[in-house]
């Protein structure tokens, strides 16, 4: 703007003596490459070498490191760095050598230590350093048993992921999931549960029985599914801290689809009643149930929004599965899915912004996410068969399923779980021991 | 031993504190963060024995030959993919099982079933559909409802892989 | 500015081309050269940047609207003097904050900008920068 001024001005006359002895170049950047963040991160190798409970603290933060960089590079957005491609440089975990790690390529800088204290818990401290600032971004200091050190690690993940993209992370979270074995003609369906990259694995019943679609509550210590036992469908509740579960209530017909409200004290879910099934909450305080919806079409897989002021939900009243919005008292129903195709399992996300689904169209299935308003449909992965996104609790990865078509030879129809950014790139199949299907993610714990 | 457990419980606390800024920057923000307790350990589940539902094979048997021919599925009826109405062909063994019921003092459990084309959750409701236009078709018929329990276990427990074969309902001796 | 033509860079100066174009019959620039060098400038550090040094934050919510104003000021032979600022940075949080880190990032990671030739004898001229990072094209 100045210097249009001033061209204008010498335009009409004023020459050259008007060149201002000072000015801003004002540009704007409106392009960039979205990439990977290159980050290294170093061992936290302390000063000793003691054993503890849970082996040398040496290799605890040996450990630590690994998994924190195991962490950082399946969210698809930091690159870690080779650590034969470090130069040793002095005392890296307080006082970086900043050009060193500029010089291989680091932007972000990961230290730490792990140290036996004498009381026989393990400190562990990181800094994250911004390496070309030549500053500290963030630091924590903890404490714990020995054995704890993996949920340590997926804590400093978290911290680090939050600093460096302004969202809460996902890393010490857990997954619940049907964990699927045996010939396709008897499958084997046992509630499952881990951490988010697959350790600690642990399966929370023995298979005898048929179980689907677990969630977890807002506190990740209790996990409502459909649960066969006595060849009767109906909701239960599982205590993981106890591994007791209990049917939720008593009622004619069948329950399924359930799913928690965000404050914990209800649980959505269908009943099934001669053949029609609506939705309804129940108040686990009271046990009662509350209808929300009557109608003789197909009404299930409910989902609250992340403030539990509306509900979205599947239903095929329309003459075909799609889905539909209302209130959380079951009143205003909105049909928000017009795309091709039938629509189901609709879940909102926890961040309120989207709502993840299941799409079905000319023999393939999709899992895609639109506004709560139905616009802005946006496609993330498609196959032969895959259904019933899960999110992260930061709102920005999908967990989903994916069925593999059977072959001719008696095989295929394998079942494994998957992951997907919200952008739609960094797909990647999250490990599990047998086949998997039915993800849910928990919240992060605290 | 006691030394270990009372570890456990007191070292199970996982504190995290603030490391101050080792070199001075004016744009760190002051973050703070509470002691953060980790959850117990989930102990080593339990789960409760199911109750195996033996079937009366000799019953069932004759359930099936309810049509007469050998060849016939006399227990199985089909549907089309989406559907739950019960069509000429399921008309005619349904009347039979009918017939079968009312001369023999039994029970029932219909079970719905679906193909793997659709989702888990709603696939149990179209099977919880279907079970029960098998189950209004069999009273209508003049069996009585209280002897024929429903149960569907949408696409979960295929007979096959083709999908037409796998949208069934299927009428057992309880 | 026939100083800077005996060098015989291997990549032309925005002077150099500048000068080509226009000849360097005129020894004191105008204000026409003025804007015209300006732009050419401008342009030096936007291909730069965007090019190489930028990688905006994405995945966040609104993260198109994210939007940061760094200043920084340059030595006569393109390196930073002192540290590059963005505007209200120590009053961010979150995405917006992190936002500003991508953009102070791709500043440093740019630095030195000896290799745009930036003309020594407009030097006023370029001294101090103001970038505005406007994710808004790209993200959305």
């Amino acid at each position: 703007m100045k210097l249009l001024k001033i061209l204008m001005l010498s335009l009409i006359g004023l020459i050259s003596a008007a060149l201002p002895a000072h000015a801003v170049i004002e540009i704007d950047i409106t392009k960039g490459n979205v990439q990977p963040l290159p980050i290294a991160l170093t061992s936290f190798v302390g000063s000793g070498d003691e054993m503890t409970s849970a082996g040398s603290v040496m290799e605890i933060g040996k450990q630590i490191a690994r998994v924190v960089t195991a962490d950082l590079e399946r969210s698809g957005l930091f690159s870690a760095i080779d650590p034969r491609a470090f130069i040793n440089s002095g005392n890296a975990a307080t006082a970086p050598q900043f050009a060193n790690w500029r010089a291989v390529g680091a932007q972000a800088l990961v230290t730490g230590t792990a140290v036996l204290e004498e009381d026989g818990r393990v400190r562990v401290e990181f800094r994250l350093w911004d390496v070309l600032g030549g500053s500290q971004m963030t630091g924590l200091r903890y404490f714990t048993a020995p054995q704890n050190w993996r949920r340590i690690a997926h804590l400093i993940s978290d911290a680090v992921y939050k600093r460096l993209t302004g969202e809460d992370g996902y890393f010490d979270t857990r997954i619940v999931y049907i964990s699927e074995s045996g010939p396709y003609l008897d499958r084997i369906k046992r509630l499952a549960i881990m951490d988010q990259d697959g350790y600690n694995h642990k399966f929370l019943t023995d298979g005898s029985y048929m179980v689907l679609n677990p969630r977890f509550s807002p506190t990740s210590q209790e996990i409502t599914y459909l649960s066969f036992y006595n060849d009767i469908p109906r909701v239960y509740l599982f205590d993981i801290e106890t591994g007791k579960s209990e049917m939720l209530g008593e009622f004619d017909g069948m329950t399924f689809a359930p799913r928690f409200s965000p404050d914990g004290k209800k649980v959505i879910m269908s009943k099934a009643e001669r053949g029609n099934s609506d939705i309804f909450v129940l108040e686990l305080s009271t046990r009662r149930l509350e209808r929300l919806t009557k109608h003789s079409a197909i009404d299930t897989s409910p989902s609250f929004s992340p403030f539990g002021r509306y509900v979205t939900f599947n239903s095929d009243r329309g003459g075909s599965q799609q889905i539909y919005v209302m209130d959380s008292d079951g009143s205003d129903i909105k049909r928000i899915s017009f795309g091709q195709g039938i629509y189901a399992t609709p879940v909102w996300s926890p961040r309120g912004d989207l709502i993840a689904f299941t799409k079905q169209t000319g023999g393939k299935f999709y899992i895609g996410v639109m506004r709560p308003d139905g616009t802005g449909e946006r496609i993330l992965t498609e196959s032969y068969f895959e259904e019933g996104p899960t999110w992260s609790p930061n709102g920005r990865v999908l967990m989903y399923y994916r069925k593999y078509p059977y072959d001719n030879q008696g095989g295929g129809g394998e079942t494994q779980l998957w992951s997907i950014d919200l952008t739609g790139y960094n797909e990647r199949q999250v490990i599990t021991p047998l086949d998997g299907s039915d993800p849910a993610w928990s919240p992060l714990m605290d | 031993m006691l030394k270990n457990k009372f570890y456990a419980k007191f070292l199970i606390m996982i504190g995290a504190v603030l490391i101050l800024s080792a070199c001075s920057n004016s744009g760190d923000e002051a973050m703070t963060e509470t002691p953060t307790p980790v959850e117990q350990t989930p102990e080593p589940v339990s789960t409760p024995e199911p109750m195996a539902a033996p079937v009366d094979m000799v019953s069932q048997e004759s359930l099936n030959s309810s049509m007469g021919g050998s060849m016939s599925e006399g227990d199985m009826v089909y549907f089309a993919y989406d559907r739950y109405d019960v069509d000429a062909s399921a008309r005619s063994v349904l009347g039979a099982q009918a017939n079968w019921m009312k001369a023999n003092n039994v029970n029932v459990i219909v079970e719905g079933h679906c193909d793997e084309r659709g989702t888990r959750e709603y696939n149990i409701a179209l099977g919880d559909r279907r079970a029960n236009a098998v189950k209004n078709y069999l009273v209508a018929m003049g069996v009585s409802a209280s002897r024929i329990r429903t149960v569907s276990y949408g696409k979960e427990r295929p007979q096959g892989t083709d999908n037409a074969q796998n949208r069934r309902g299927y009428t057992r001796v309880n | 500015m026939a100083a800077l033509l005996n060098k015989i860079p291997e990549k032309l100066s925005i002077t150099e081309r500048l000068a080509e174009r226009f000849g360097p019959k005129e020894q004191k620039a105008t204000s026409l050269d003025v804007q015209r060098q300006t732009m050419s400038i401008k342009a030096a550090f936007r291909l730069k940047i965007e090019g190489e040094c930028w990688n905006p934050p994405s995945g966040a919510l609104d993260a198109g609207k994210l939007i940061v104003v760094v200043n920084f000021n340059l030595s006569q032979d393109g390196r930073i003097i002192g540290q590059p600022r963005a505007d209200d940075y120590a009053r961010m949080s979150g995405p917006l904050k992190v936002a500003a880190d991508s953009a102070l990032r791709a500043v440093r990671m740019c630095a030195p900008y000896s290799d745009l030739k930036l003309p020594k004898d407009m030097y006023d001229q370029w001294k101090e920068i103001k970038l505005t990072f406007d994710p808004s094209d790209m993200l959305s």
